[in-house]
């Protein structure tokens, strides 16, 4: 799976952006600048809090180029510096009461997907909505795992819980949103059950 | 039995899943379907744009890295960096009182006044403006010794801002836009709100002769 930050940049822009040149710098803002605030504003939900990220990550990465010694590609270590101010502002005080968290770990059955009963709203404009209005953390999970393709072990890693617990999240993330993705309609019953 | 959702996502996504879980969805309707609903699903997601930085985002950082290597040139020792943050937080109240005169120092959010939308991308700057200056603060002050009346003060404005928060996000949730007038309000009930917090966190910091 190919993520957003997958970008190259012209040789020479690293080395005089390191140098401190402004119009280099810029060029690594216009590279990246949106996928940063595309990934911020996916995580959290708002536009307000994704500008924040995104200027305290281009903060840090103006600061840490210097340090930066091309191990992972630069649009990698750029996103790893994103992900973790997104997950810093997940888990900061001021924002305890919009972003609820959710612990549940039981599997979820496939029934909590068929048994919509609300009417399918205009796919066009609402996944972005459904995205939104899900618990953060399962949107966070949602947009690393099937956007930017972390697995669930790296996933887990970052939010100092379980693989389990991600895939869980995702899980309860798809179950909520099943209405904006297009639901089956008629089905034929099911075979005779079989053990999992 | 069905699939749970988390298998058909690990079949979705090719993980390794149970021999007897694969064949079951390949014989049962309700499942398969499930399945391609979430293959649908992980298409239209993967499908949303990312959407472009506001215009003026590089100059802000352009001009807040500047700010940040100043700091870091003149203000080398700990101690200080908390002084300049009460500083700043001094005069960013001098400006903002100056500028939104308040009566009294309840605690109560002020009555509802007619925002105009213009309005409300400032509200929404000095809001996070207010929130950086209070956050710069909270790390020192945490360490601090705080009577029960200031704990609980900053505990109550704490959860006047989250509930504030709450309701923004349930509006934008719900897809009021940012020029509705509720909207409009709810973000100069949060800038009042963090404002009092400042200037508790503030006093607090200037009580402990910083």
């Amino acid at each position: 799976m190919s993520s957003r930050f997958d970008q190259s940049i012209p040789d020479g822009v690293l080395e005089r952006a390191r140098a401190g040149d402004r119009a280099a710098q810029a060029e690594l803002f216009a590279t990246f600048g949106q996928p940063v605030f595309g990934l911020a504003r996916r995580m959290l939900g708002r536009a307000d809090l994704a500008d924040d990220v995104l200027q305290e990550t281009f903060i840090e990465v103006l600061k840490g180029l210097a340090k930066f010694r091309g191990e992972a590609p630069l649009g990698m270590w750029i996103r790893r510096i994103a992900v973790n101010e997104c997950l810093m502002q997940m888990r900061s005080h001021w924002h305890r009461f919009r972003l609820p968290l959710e612990r549940g770990s039981d599997a979820t059955p496939v029934e909590e997907w068929l048994e919509s009963d609300e009417p399918p709203p205009d796919k066009s404009l609402d996944m972005e909505r459904a995205l939104d209005a899900l618990p953060p953390e399962a949107r966070a999970v949602v947009w690393l795992h099937d956007v930017e393709g972390y697995t669930h072990v790296e996933i887990g890693r970052l939010m100092n819980a379980s693989p389990s617990y991600s895939k869980s999240q995702l899980a309860r993330a798809y179950v909520r949103m099943r209405q904006w993705a297009g639901r089956p309609g008629e089905v034929e019953p099911c075979m005779p059950a079989l053990n999992n | 039995m069905h699939a749970s959702i988390e298998q058909l996502i690990g079949l979705r996504d090719e993980e390794p899943v149970s021999v007897d879980v694969q064949q079951h969805v390949r014989g049962c309707p309700q499942c398969a379907a499930a399945l391609n609903g979430l293959l649908a699903a992980r298409e239209r997601v993967g499908g949303l744009a990312d959407p472009l930085p506001p215009p003026d985002a590089w100059r802000r950082i352009v001009a807040a890295s500047e700010r940040s290597a100043r700091r870091r040139r003149w203000l080398p020792v700990a101690g200080m960096g908390v002084a300049a943050s009460a500083a700043a937080v001094a005069v960013l109240f001098m400006n903002l009182h100056l500028m939104q005169p308040r009566a009294g120092t309840d605690l109560a959010v002020t009555p509802p006044v007619a925002t105009k939308p213009a309005d409300v991308n400032q509200l929404m700057a000095q809001s996070r403006y207010l929130e950086r200056a209070v956050l710069s603060l909270d790390g020192h002050a945490d360490h601090m010794v705080v009577s029960a009346g200031t704990a609980s003060t900053i505990a109550a404005l704490e959860d006047r801002i989250a509930l504030v928060d709450y309701e923004i996000n349930s509006a934008s949730g719900s897809g009021v836009g940012n020029d509705d007038p509720h909207v409009a309000q709810l973000w100069k009930q949060r800038v009042e709100l963090l404002q009092s917090l400042a200037a508790v966190r503030y006093a607090q910091v200037a009580d402990a002769g910083i």
